[in-house]
């Protein structure tokens, strides 16, 4: 196989569980507002708990295969940015129900509200690209995702 | 519609993110994606730099390696054979190209567009939002704006402690990555108090 063709293949390989991701985000329920809410409201536990479970098992699965490969994986630095960061992240998820993998699943299902909700993820994204240069500067250590 | 009982839905959700870790070798996380794509527009010379390097041979990156590093201490050095039974390519080659990225994300919007297909809850493009949303955010031109305002707290935040809902809280915790564990915390803590006491106010 030459290169075109091997990334190709590669890339929808690597599609795959982003597909299996929306199709579990639309069943658990992930993609609505409502029961989203709903966890945050304290009202219904389902989520927490789904959310709960898959961590636990992930967990038992990445320690049990390609342990070597977990090993050498970067662990990030705990940098000043996490807190206020995630602080943020907290209060856009709970205004939009949307986290950066659920608005994509969102505009799946038709919500097409959720392609603001999108716009702005990406103008975040590319805002603190320039903020983290100009006055952060701090060791974000590697992301997370390949 | 009936969602999936929580422990159905964990070991469904953990299914995804173990098919990333075992068939592919990297953990599931789409900020990652996100903000590759966003640095990749921004700094076209840069992807197109990265991509070459993923396709060079892995022998000549190692030989130049041990060439530069022979080079700068003044040794001499010999190059070391690249291992293929950890893949065809050097770890720092692995680059995803620009496409897969958006792939991968036009597959999170396939994926549930075929679940909502499967179930019969799709029911076309809705304009509107789901009544409990409009009843948090209002409607029209404010709930624009806290649609468009809270998706920036997202993109911001998200990239800001370097993950979200799968990277931080699905593939770093289940790593116990510590950062991940406090970021996780945070952003799920928030967005409860948030929720509480906006519905306090209300």
């Amino acid at each position: 196989m030459n290169y075109r063709t091997k990334t190709i293949v590669r890339g929808f390989r690597f599609a795959v569980p982003a597909f299996l991701l929306g199709l579990v985000l639309h069943f658990t329920g992930f993609t609505n507002f409502d029961e989203v809410h709903k966890m945050f409201g304290l009202e219904d536990w389902r989520l927490f708990l789904t959310f709960g479970v898959a961590v636990v098992l992930t967990m038992v699965g990445v320690h049990s295969v390609r342990a070597k490969e977990r090993a050498r994986l970067p662990r990030g630095t705990m940098h000043p940015g996490i807190l206020p960061g995630a602080a943020l992240f907290g209060v856009g998820w709970a205004l939009t129900g949307a986290c950066p993998g659920v608005v994509f699943a969102q505009l799946g299902e038709g919500q097409l509200m959720a392609l603001i909700s999108l716009v702005g993820i990406f103008i975040g994204n590319a805002i603190y690209s320039v903020a983290h240069r100009r006055w952060f500067r701090w060791d974000t250590g590697s992301c997370e995702a390949g | 519609m009936d969602y999936l009982p929580f422990w159905l839905g964990g070991i469904a959700l953990a299914g995804v993110a173990l098919w990333m870790w075992i068939l592919e070798g990297r953990t599931l996380g789409v900020t990652g994606q996100v903000t590759r794509i966003v640095d990749a527009f921004a700094d076209p010379d840069g992807e197109a730099e990265a991509v070459e390097f993923s396709k060079r041979d892995p022998n000549d990156v190692l030989a130049a390696l041990a060439a530069a590093t022979a080079a700068e201490l003044g040794v001499d050095l010999d190059a070391p054979k690249h291992d293929d039974s950890a893949g065809s390519r050097l770890d720092m080659q692995r680059h995803v190209p620009l496409p897969s990225r958006i792939l991968f994300l036009l597959f999170i919007v396939l994926g549930s567009l075929t679940g909502g297909l499967l179930d019969g809850s799709f029911e076309g493009v809705r304009t509107s939002l789901a009544e409990g949303h409009a009843a948090f955010i209002g409607t029209g031109w404010q709930s624009w704006l806290l649609l468009l305002g809270g998706g920036v707290a997202v993109g911001f935040g998200t990239r800001m402690s370097g993950g979200c809902t799968s990277g931080h809280g699905l593939s770093g915790c289940s790593r116990i990555v510590p950062r991940s564990i406090v970021a996780t915390m945070t952003f799920l803590g928030t967005a409860v108090l948030f929720t509480l006491v906006t519905k306090a106010l209300m």
